[in-house]
């Protein structure tokens, strides 16, 4: 007999908010970054900086605390021990987020690399176990099976992040130029197996789209998983091959899918499908920029790609879902421990929406920024400037709708009669 | 009765509609409501008021059938 998904484990608030809120801090800690990019250069610890700060920090954050959100709501995984999560796996990301950071700002520095090395272990450690519960919740849907392999991902991400810390920190003589490849493939299958699978979720619950088709839902993750892998496999074999278009292989059929769906939305007037335009209109430029990439070769290019990916895409992505997200875990919050006469204040009231269309402009305006550092990298300040906006904006309002949620639980007082 | 069809409606509309019924409705009272998915984050609030519930899929695949019945 088939063991039935029991959905009455949702973390605690504090868990994904954490999470969030250390994602924060990283894209204002992310402005410094940008002032050693000025030549551009790739490979090269002066860029791997902001990369990992955004990859790990701000995206990674944002990422993992809504994974951990959502296994409890799709997968039906309990957290019987929260604190783990809560402070284990959080504590170790950042510690091992810093580290990092610390180590490619000295110049590959061994003693930061060395200690970023463990705590990113110990991170990974804590996800083979999450995995594990993963693997062993009987939730069997299309998104529970994507969450897992986005997960695998992301453990071989870390692994082989993990490896060349190896090399660097602790001088071991493993192949670098074989590792480094497969890093980047296993990060882009964390990436865009996790926004498929949240995808086929959020869609249709928070932009009322109809449901994404069974093809979709069933061979997406999937195929993209084994495209990604076939680049890899070809990657070690014929190394100068170029394979990277075969990880870009879905992007157009993902943006005509997701696209489709947008434009039956029930509320396509609403704030949140612009950020899934903009996101797909980033999409669609991904992949224009993986065609040209087979033509030539050159370094504002391979800037473009990277920055399409992570601050184009995903960015853009992450920021629309938490303007949508926390003011919903808020009310929840409030919604479960309401007392008689109180008020739950709406999530219009938590989270008005002319703040969700503020931070869609500076999103924008993130975007021609960093295009513009792309092209002329001298012009690092203007992402470093737009991220640092972007920062304050998000920090005003998350703040803005802590205070109203901090009113809704404070206790109402007692109506004193009139003598 | 037909089930309500909450489908439509953004989170956390369906939550507050569905509780408000459980809320007015009376002892006894069996209600069904359309949903696009299995409504996770309703179900703690629910065993607090000690209602029960079940649901089933509808066969389109479309969403689910989902039946309150108020103590």
């Amino acid at each position: 007999m088939q063991a039935i998904p029991s959905y009455d484990s949702a973390p605690p608030l504090a868990l994904p908010v954490r999470f969030f809120m250390a994602a924060w801090v990283w894209l204002l800690l992310l402005a410094g970054a940008w002032i050693g990019t000025a030549d551009g250069g790739y490979p090269s610890p002066a860029l791997w900086l902001p990369l990992h700060m955004l990859a790990l920090g701000v995206l990674g954050n944002v990422m993992l605390g809504a994974l951990l959100q959502l296994l409890a709501v799709v997968s039906a995984l309990a957290f019987p021990r929260p604190g783990l999560w809560q402070h284990g796996l959080w504590g170790c990301w950042q510690v091992g987020c810093a580290a990092l950071a610390l180590g490619f700002a000295g110049g590959l520095s061994p003693h930061w690399l060395q200690l970023a090395s463990v705590a990113l272990l110990a991170a990974m450690g804590l996800l083979v176990w999450l995995w594990w519960l993963l693997w062993q919740s009987p939730a069997q849907d299309s998104s529970s099976r994507g969450l897992r392999l986005a997960l695998l991902c992301l453990l071989l991400t870390l692994g082989l992040g993990v490896a060349q810390l190896g090399v660097f920190g602790w001088g071991l003589s493993w192949p670098l130029l074989s590792l480094l490849p497969l890093h980047r493939l296993a990060a882009q299958g964390w990436v865009w197996l996790l926004l498929v699978a949240v995808a086929q979720v959020i869609l249709p619950m928070f932009l009322l789209t109809p449901a994404l088709p069974g093809w979709w839902q069933r061979w997406a993750s999937p195929g993209w998983g084994g495209l990604l892998l076939l680049a890899a496999a070809l990657s070690l074999r014929w190394p100068d091959g170029g394979w990277w278009w075969l990880a870009a292989l879905p992007l157009p059929l993902c943006g005509w899918v997701w696209g489709k769906a947008l434009a039956h939305s029930r509320r396509p007037h609403e704030w949140l499908p612009r950020y899934w335009q903009l996101g797909l209109g980033l999409m669609l430029a991904l992949g224009l920029a993986f065609i040209a990439g087979q033509w030539q070769d050159s370094d504002w290019l391979r800037r473009l790609q990277g920055w399409l990916l992570l601050p184009g895409v995903v960015l853009t992505l992450c920021v629309g879902m938490l303007y949508r997200i926390i003011p919903f875990l808020l009310w929840l919050q409030l919604r479960r421990g309401v007392k008689p006469q109180q008020k739950v204040p709406s999530l219009q009231v938590l989270l008005p929406e002319a703040r969700a269309r503020q931070g869609w402009r500076a999103v924008c305006l993130w975007q021609l920024c960093g295009v513009a550092w792309c092209l002329a990298p001298g012009l690092w300040l203007l992402p470093a400037l737009a991220g640092t906006l972007l920062a304050l904006l998000l920090g005003w309002h998350y703040h803005a709708a802590w205070r109203c949620w901090r009113q809704g639980t404070q206790p109402v007082a007692k109506a004193v009669p009139v003598q | 009765m037909s089930p309500r069809d909450l489908r439509g409606l953004l989170p956390p509309e369906p939550i507050e509609i569905i509780l408000d019924a459980v809320d007015e409705g009376a002892s006894g009272q069996r209600l069904s409501f359309v949903l696009p998915h299995f409504p996770g984050p309703l179900l703690p609030m629910l065993r607090d008021r000690g209602v029960r519930f079940d649901s089933e899929m509808l066969p389109d695949m479309s969403g689910v059938i989902f039946h309150v019945d108020i103590p």
